[in-house]
C-alpha cells in the first residue's frame, strides 16, 4: 500500500473546517489524493450540529453570538457537539477497499481501535463503545461520526484533551441533562478527557504522535507529512461560500419542532429508574436517553453504554426490549436487582407519554400524568365514567373534608373540579384514605366499571402503583400542584387520613383530558 | 419469499451490489433498500430524498440516509428519470425497517437503457446467494477475528 498523508491542518474557522471535510472527500473519491489522515482545530470556538439537525433545536444562538462561538453544520451524521481551542478533531477520509472492512460496524471499530492504540501509550486504558464512540471506564472521550463519497468515506471525531463543562452546557441545548436539573454533574459523569484522566494537560503534539503511531499500527501503514494539494485548495476556493452561507448552516432537514422530552419514574426492587428521553414525535425515533436512579450499578458507568445503545433507535417496545435485552446478554451482572424487563418498562413508560402530546396535552404536562393497566388512548377510549379525588386538596378545616362529596363552595380547587366533572357526565368521588381507594376501586369493578381518571401525587403513585394496578381497572392519573405530605414527612398521617396539609388540583390539565376523553 | 442466510431477498427483484433492489413494474423500476442492508445499518433516522424529474445513473448516488451516526449515500440501479418519490418517509424512515420491499420503497424510476442495465445487476439465478453469502461470511470472519 502507498503512504498515507498526515495532514495537520492546523487552528481554522468551523466554515473552513466544515468545507475541508467535503473537499477532501471528494478529493479521494476521485482518487487526486491518497488516504490521508487530517487532525484540525478550532479558532475561534464552535458548535458544530450534525448534518440532520436544526440548529435552533440544538444551540443557543443568543449565547454563542455573545460568545464570538461559531455554529456550522457537519456533513457527518450525529448530535451537536462544542468544540473549543482544547480539543483535537481527527478524520480519516480513505477508499473503503483499501480498509477492507465487511461492513460499517467493523469500519468503526477498527478505526477507534487506532485512537484507542493511541491512547494506551499515555497509560489511558480506552474502549470501544458500540455504535461508535470511544469510552474509557464508561466514560466517554472522543465521539464519531462519519459519511461516505461513492469509493470513498470520511470517519471523524473528536478528542478532549481538556473540557469546558460550563461553556458546552451554555452553547448547546442538552435537553435531557437540563431537565434533571444536575447538568454538570450528569455531563461529569458521562464525558472525560486527557486532562482528568491524566492530572495533567499532555503537549498537543504528543497526542497528535501517539494517534498517528496508532493508525499505523492499526492498518500496517506509513504516513508521510504533506499538505493541501493545489486540487484541494481550488476546491476549497469554490466550496468555501457555501459552508459560510445560512442555506447551510441552517438548513431545515429534520423536524423543526423542539423534541419533548419525556420522563418516567419507576420502582422496582432494586432501587428507582428514573428516565428521561428526548424523542422526534414524527419519526419516533429516541434522540437521547438518560438514565438515572439510586439502584445499585457495578460499574455504575455501564449504564451509560445502554444510553448509548438507546441512541437512535426506534420508540417502539420490541425494539426497546431488543436493544436492552441484547445488552443485558452482553453485560451480565452489572445491576443486581434489576431485571431487562424493569428498564424496557421504565423507557417505554416514558415513551408512552408521548400518546398525550396528540390531544393537545404539552411534554411537561404529559410528564405529570401516570396511567394504569393501559395506554393513554387505550384508556381515554373506554371513556372513564369516575373522577377520583385525593382529599389532602381540600380546605384543612372543610367540614367534608373527609366526606365523599363536595358543596363547591369556591374557596378550593376541588369544587372546580366536582363542576368539571359534572358537566362532562362524571361521578366526582373524593378519597379519604388509602383503604378507602381500595374499597372504592373494589366497588367499581363489582359494577363492572373499567376505567377512571384521578388525581394523586408523583409519590403516592410511585408507592402504591402495584396496589393500583392489581385492582384491574385501568385508569390516568394526574399529579397534584403543590407541596405534598411526602415532601413534608406526612406520609403516615396521610395515609390513614389525617394529614393536616392542603394540596391543590392541576384543574386545567384535567379539563384538557376529560375534554380528549370527548373526542 | 426467497431468504438468503435469514435476509429476505424476494425472488422477482434485481439487486445491485450497493444493496439496492430493483423491481421491474412494467415500463417503470421501483427501487429500496435490501432487507440486508437495513438490518445491518439499524433504524433509519433520516431520508434525504431526490425531487421528481432529477435524473439518475446507474451506480451513481440519488439520497442520503442516516443511521447511528452514519450518513450513508443510496445508490441508483438502473438510469432513467425519477418520475414519483416516497415522500413518507421524510417523516417515517424507519418505514425502510419495518418493510424494506413494500410501503418502504424509495423511488420510481422511468428506466433510460432497461435491458442493458438489468443484465448487470443480480438476481437469484444470477448468483445472488453465493454474493450475498460472501457478505455474510465476511462480516463472520472479520467480527470473530476481532
Amino acid at each position: 500500500m502507498d503512504d498515507w498523508r498526515l495532514l495537520d491542518t492546523g487552528v481554522l474557522s468551523a466554515a473552513e473546517n466544515m468545507a475541508l471535510d467535503e473537499v477532501i472527500l471528494e478529493a479521494r473519491s476521485k482518487e487526486f489524493i491518497p488516504n490521508t489522515l487530517r487532525f484540525l482545530q478550532f479558532n475561534p470556538p464552535a458548535v458544530l450540529v450534525g448534518y440532520y439537525q436544526g440548529v435552533e433545536q440544538e444551540v443557543r444562538t443568543k449565547y454563542c453570538r455573545e460568545q464570538t462561538i461559531d455554529i456550522n453544520r457537519r456533513m457527518t451524521g450525529g448530535g451537536a457537539i462544542f468544540f473549543d481551542r482544547s480539543q483535537l478533531g481527527w478524520g480519516i477520509y480513505a477508499l473503503k477497499k483499501d480498509i477492507g472492512a465487511a461492513n460499517l460496524e467493523i469500519l468503526f471499530k477498527k478505526i477507534c481501535q487506532a485512537v484507542i492504540l493511541g491512547l494506551k501509550r499515555f497509560g489511558i486504558d480506552a474502549k470501544y463503545r458500540p455504535k461508535n464512540d470511544i469510552e474509557v471506564a464508561g466514560k466517554k472521550i472522543s465521539g464519531t461520526g462519519g459519511t461516505e463519497e461513492k469509493s470513498a468515506f470520511l470517519f471523524q471525531g473528536t478528542l478532549l484533551m481538556d473540557f469546558d463543562v460550563d461553556t458546552m452546557l451554555k452553547s448547546l441545548r442538552i435537553p435531557t441533562e437540563k431537565l434533571m436539573d444536575k447538568g454538570i454533574e450528569s455531563a461529569r459523569e458521562r464525558i472525560t478527557c486527557l486532562k482528568w484522566e491524566l492530572g495533567y494537560l499532555p503537549k498537543l503534539s504528543e497526542v497528535k504522535d501517539a494517534i498517528r503511531e496508532g493508525f499505523e499500527e492499526t492498518f500496517k501503514i506509513k504516513f508521510a507529512e504533506g499538505r493541501l494539494t493545489e486540487y484541494e485548495q481550488g476546491l476549497l476556493a469554490n466550496k468555501i461560500d457555501r459552508f459560510k452561507s445560512n442555506e447551510w448552516i441552517y438548513q431545515r432537514k429534520g423536524s423543526v419542532e423542539k423534541l419533548p422530552i419525556l420522563t418516567s419514574s419507576y420502582r422496582t426492587k432494586g432501587g428507582s429508574i428514573q428516565v428521561s428521553l428526548a424523542i422526534n414525535v414524527e419519526t419516533n425515533i429516541i434522540q437521547s436517553v438518560l438514565i438515572t436512579g439510586d439502584f445499585f450499578a457495578h460499574p455504575k458507568s455501564a449504564l451509560f453504554d445502554l444510553e448509548a445503545a438507546l441512541k437512535f433507535t426506534r420508540a417502539e417496545k420490541e425494539r426497546i426490549q431488543e436493544v436492552v435485552y441484547d445488552f443485558f446478554e452482553k453485560e451480565k451482572g452489572l445491576f443486581p436487582d434489576i431485571s431487562p424487563s424493569d428498564f424496557v418498562d421504565a423507557i417505554y413508560e416514558a415513551v408512552e407519554k408521548g400518546e398525550c402530546l396528540k390531544h393537545g396535552i404539552s411534554s411537561p404536562e404529559a410528564n405529570r400524568i401516570f396511567t394504569v393497566n393501559g395506554t393513554f388512548d387505550e384508556i381515554i377510549k373506554q371513556k372513564p365514567s369516575y373522577l377520583l379525588l385525593p382529599y389532602c386538596a381540600k380546605l384543612v378545616d372543610c367540614e367534608h373534608r373527609h366526606k365523599r362529596e363536595c358543596v363547591d363552595c369556591g374557596e378550593c380547587s376541588v369544587g372546580d373540579v366536582y363542576r368539571l366533572a359534572s358537566e362532562k357526565g362524571l361521578s366526582p368521588v373524593t378519597i379519604t384514605s388509602f383503604e378507602d381507594l381500595m374499597e372504592t376501586l373494589a366497588d367499581m369493578e363489582s359494577k363492572g366499571i373499567k376505567s377512571y381518571i384521578g388525581s394523586c401525587c408523583r409519590q403516592f403513585y410511585i408507592k402504591h402503583r402495584k396496589d393500583f394496578e392489581m385492582a384491574k381497572l385501568c385508569g390516568i392519573l394526574i399529579d397534584i400542584e403543590n407541596t405534598t405530605c411526602y415532601e413534608l414527612g406526612k406520609e403516615n398521617e396521610a395515609y390513614s387520613g389525617v394529614f393536616k396539609g392542603q394540596t391543590e388540583l392541576d384543574a386545567g390539565l384535567i379539563s384538557k383530558i376529560l375534554n380528549s376523553c370527548e373526542q | 419469499m426467497a431468504e438468503i442466510n435469514g435476509y429476505d431477498m424476494p425472488d422477482d427483484l434485481y439487486y445491485h451490489k450497493e444493496h439496492i433492489w430493483a423491481r421491474v413494474e412494467f415500463k417503470k423500476v421501483r427501487v429500496g433498500v435490501t432487507d440486508f442492508a437495513q438490518k445491518s445499518a439499524g433504524d433509519i433516522v433520516y431520508v434525504d430524498l431526490p425531487f421528481e424529474g432529477d435524473e439518475v445513473k446507474q451506480g451513481e448516488p440519488f439520497g442520503k440516509m442516516q443511521s447511528a451516526k452514519w450518513i450513508g449515500e443510496l445508490y441508483a440501479p438502473i438510469s432513467g428519470e425519477i418520475i414519483s418519490v416516497n415522500e413518507i418517509l421524510g417523516g417515517k424512515p424507519t418505514l425502510i425497517n419495518q418493510s424494506p420491499y413494500e410501503s418502504g420503497w424509495v423511488i420510481v424510476i422511468r428506466p433510460s437503457n432497461l435491458e442493458e442495465e438489468l443484465k448487470t445487476l443480480m438476481t437469484h439465478k444470477t448468483g445472488l446467494a453465493d454474493w450475498l453469502q460472501g457478505e455474510i461470511d465476511r462480516v463472520k470472519v472479520q467480527t470473530e477475528g476481532a
